[in-house]
């Protein structure tokens, strides 16, 4: 009994925390997090990291320093540097933020968080209407070949396709049509072949991109304009873009910076959103396990 | 007045992070433009914009050896990844020269086009089966990529490099 009100005490002090406790600290918590289980997979990367966080953990105002993510920041430009062709985009966006971090606890206390605020709108803005430019610009995302040819050929996307009653026979067939052509023997003349398909894939298709589109077209439409209730909307789209996206495409290091963000911003105007954005932690986190069971038994 | 400095360094300090951001974005569309950089790298948040991803790239290599061009697949390498997702002139060197540091030998021969088979081998392999080292005149390398026509369902290879041209 005792045990049992003992540990709703410590529910109950722990949502508080999470609630009303010093956002700065959470925001800084969920970004060593994030650098720890999805930063650089070079080994200098994580070895500078472990030699980081011991001195963090024996004396814990040192993880709320400007050189603790100076450091982190440092290494993290390096790497971007020299892996420059193969890293994905949310690498550079764990560069930037740890540089925001740096340089926020540069500041005096008072500063810090309003620093932070005003770096994750505008990173947020920045990865939503880059996004659109990149798609706006490439010639096969409008039309709906991107995401038809995804579809169809995406090991990953078929338990989803299945459900919306498309052959796993033909999706199985196309991935061998792209595995045979891909194997890039220049013996191979013939550089072309068709896939199979039926026709519910081409508006499945058509669906997803406008959907993608105008949902991160909207994102940075409303946190530019940032007035309270557009603010609203944007984190709104935010928490189902997160929760939605990163089910199919499971770049889950992508979805907890977004999540990052979009807590950052909401802590101080909406609670309980940013109470949302915390939920997706765990949720990405079982997305990926999901993820893993996949590659197990495909 | 010392108020008055920190809120103009404050200010400063704030601009960092985009002039950085914007700049590697400005960067990325220009050679996704000017060099054929994928538009998933770089920094340009434009995964998922298009199906010219880097995996989606064909390396395909010819050595020119008396007089005759063989094809070769060459393997993975940090060399290759970077001339798949931007291919350049000093990506093309750089993975000419790895592959050149490489030993080749022909180790079979295509049954349907009677083509010798050239392959990497390991100095190890080399000092077992006494394959003849093979030593190209010339390297080629060729660049394809996907492209998707949906009205059809035709996936096609296109090329966008030609060391031979």
């Amino acid at each position: 009994m005792t045990a049992g009100l003992s540990l709703s005490n410590h529910t109950t002090a722990f949502l508080l925390k999470l609630r009303k406790g010093p956002t700065i600290e959470i925001i800084a918590l969920l970004s060593l997090c994030l650098v720890i289980s999805h930063g650089y997979s070079a080994r200098y990367f994580s070895v500078a990291v472990a030699l980081l966080i011991l001195p963090a953990l024996l004396y814990r105002p040192f993880f709320q320093h400007w050189l603790f993510w100076g450091l982190i920041a440092a290494v993290s430009g390096f790497v971007v540097l020299r892996e420059w062709y193969p890293i994905d985009n949310h690498k550079f966006l764990l560069f930037y933020w740890a540089l925001a971090l740096a340089l926020a606890f540069s500041l005096s206390e008072e500063h810090q968080q309003s620093f932070l605020v005003k770096t994750a709108r505008f990173l947020l803005v920045f990865v939503m209407a880059g996004a659109v430019v990149q798609k706006t610009l490439a010639a096969d995302y409008l039309d709906g070949s991107f995401f038809e040819f995804t579809l169809l050929t995406d090991q990953r996307l078929e338990p989803f396709m299945a459900v919306l009653g498309v052959d796993r026979g033909d999706l199985s067939y196309n991935r061998g049509i792209i595995s045979w052509l891909l194997a890039a023997s220049p013996e191979h003349d013939t550089s072309a072949a068709v896939l199979r398909f039926s026709s519910p894939v081409h508006n499945i298709a058509v669906v997803v991109t406008w959907w993608d589109y105008l949902v991160q077209v909207a994102i940075a439409a409303a946190f530019l304009i940032g007035t309270r209730w557009l603010d609203l909307l944007g984190h709104i789209l935010l928490l189902v873009f997160v929760v939605t996206t990163y089910l199919a495409a499971p770049v889950i290091g992508f979805g907890w910076t977004l999540s990052i963000f979009g807590y950052a911003l909401s802590a101080g105007r909406f609670p309980k959103i940013a109470l949302c954005y915390l939920a997706t932690f765990p949720l990405l986190t079982v997305y990926d396990g999901l993820e893993f069971l996949h590659q197990v038994h495909p | 007045m010392s108020r008055q400095i920190l809120m103009s360094r404050k200010n400063i300090l704030l601009c960092v992070v985009p002039v950085i951001a914007l700049t590697i974005f400005v960067h990325q569309l220009y050679h996704v433009t000017v060099f054929n950089l994928s538009r998933w790298k770089g920094g340009g948040m434009g995964m998922f914009s298009t199906i010219a991803a880097p995996e989606n790239r064909v390396i395909k290599a010819y050595f020119q050896v008396h007089a005759e061009r063989l094809p070769v697949a060459i393997p993975d390498s940090k060399q290759a990844t970077a001339f798949r997702t931007e291919p350049t002139e000093r990506n093309s060197e750089k993975l000419k020269a790895r592959v050149s540091e490489m030993l080749w030998a022909i180790t079979s021969v295509d049954a349907s086009t009677q083509r010798p088979i050239l392959q990497s081998i390991s100095p190890e392999a080399r000092e077992k089966s006494g394959y003849a080292v093979i030593h190209p005149e010339r390297i080629d390398l060729e660049l394809w990529q996907f492209s998707y026509e949906r009205t059809t369902g035709t996936v096609q290879l296109i090329k966008i490099w030609d060391d031979a041209q």
